[in-house]
């Protein structure tokens, strides 16, 4: 049992130490609000080289150039973060934030799911508008403009006539 | 009634379609994808290549159309295009600079004594200095530069005889017939 157990432990030693183990490099920060800004900035900027991963949770040696480039527009250059966003949208494009600006290609992008609320909501609206005056209506028909049998006036004067010939065919062949 | 049933399957079986390729589709950008196109080169000093002394600027694309070529050693694409850079060099068509990228010195002069040195000048890069001003996301890239040093295009992946006859050598002529200006993308 306990050869199991080692066995076992001998076979997830090796995931234990990599999953904590960031790709990070030691970069001196004046303070600890300086560094958390480092850190929110690199998880919003993707890594160019990988399939979906931001810069900071990428070992690949092109992501390590951009967090030390956001680093060194951070401490040297003093930008602020919408000026290295912008900084890394002007040479990667749009591809390398992870939420695009909201300009007049990605308006669309931004905008459909509030578009697609709206519509919802109309359609509830109109659809629970429908049910309350179908049950209403049958009250007040001044308001409906259905008949009681849910056929409208041509309808009905369409049926009328129609059962009127089959009156008069029956009565022929009778 | 059936369509009560028929319709939820039908958007069911086309939204199962359109995450299916969402999931097969590589995210990554198109070529033709970079903010860089349209704009100057940005300003660089790097040093040469081959005489360390000596330094390379923006300057280098000024007078007549260039091609820009980023490689590294540690490419094997690289190594896939040089014998149609150094085609490309012998038509004598058009000047290529290369850019060193992230790489070793030392590695970088043998790659070029024994495949042949198919630049007029190489800038470089180990730091990813003058790579990261340009947005370069892999090696290799071909960067077609006009004569006022504005970046008309960027191509990422290796040279190929079909794509040098059929896309570059044309369009460096098209941007001669202009007066060495980039024509928009659209003009094309």
């Amino acid at each position: 049992m306990l050869r199991a157990w080692l066995f076992a432990l001998l076979i997830f030693l090796p995931f234990t130490s990599s999953i904590h183990a960031g790709p990070v490099e030691v970069l001196a920060f004046p303070d600890q609000a300086t560094e958390e800004r480092f850190h929110r900035l690199i998880e919003q900027i993707r890594c160019i080289k990988c399939q979906n991963t931001s810069i900071a949770g990428s070992n690949a040696d092109l992501a390590r150039d951009h967090r030390n480039k956001v680093f060194e527009l951070m401490m040297e250059r003093g930008m602020s973060d919408d000026e290295i966003k912008d900084w890394f949208l002007a040479r990667y494009g749009d591809f390398v934030l992870y939420k695009p600006k909201v300009d007049e290609r990605t308006w669309l992008l931004w905008g459909l799911p509030a578009v697609l609320i709206g519509l919802g909501l109309i359609l509830l609206v109109v659809q629970l508008r429908k049910r309350s005056q179908s049950t209403v209506s049958s009250s007040s028909s001044s308001s409906a403009p259905v008949a009681p049998s849910g056929l409208s006036d041509t309808e009905q004067a369409r049926l009328r006539t129609l059962l009127n010939d089959d009156l008069k065919d029956e009565s022929l062949s009778g | 009634m059936q369509t009560r049933v028929v319709l939820p399957l039908l958007i069911f079986i086309a939204l199962i379609a359109v995450l299916g390729i969402g999931l097969f589709n590589d995210p990554k950008p198109e070529a033709e994808d970079s903010p860089m196109i349209g704009k100057p080169i940005p300003a660089f000093t790097v040093p040469d290549l081959l005489n360390p002394d000596q330094q390379l600027t923006q300057e280098l694309f000024r007078g007549d159309v260039k091609l820009l070529n980023v490689w590294a050693t540690w490419c094997p694409s690289c190594r896939e295009e040089h014998a149609v850079l150094n085609a490309v060099r012998d038509t004598g068509v058009v000047e290529v600079i290369g850019l060193d990228w992230k790489d070793d010195r030392e590695k970088a002069l043998r790659w070029l004594e024994r495949l042949g040195n198919p630049y007029a000048h190489t800038g470089f890069d180990p730091d990813n200095k003058v790579g990261i001003e340009l947005g370069v996301a892999a090696a290799p890239e071909t960067y077609v530069i006009d004569a006022q040093g504005v970046i008309c295009d960027r191509y990422i992946g290796p040279l190929t005889v079909t794509n040098v006859r059929d896309y570059f050598l044309p369009l460096v002529q098209s941007i001669r017939d202009n007066g060495g200006a980039c024509l928009s993308r659209a003009d094309r």
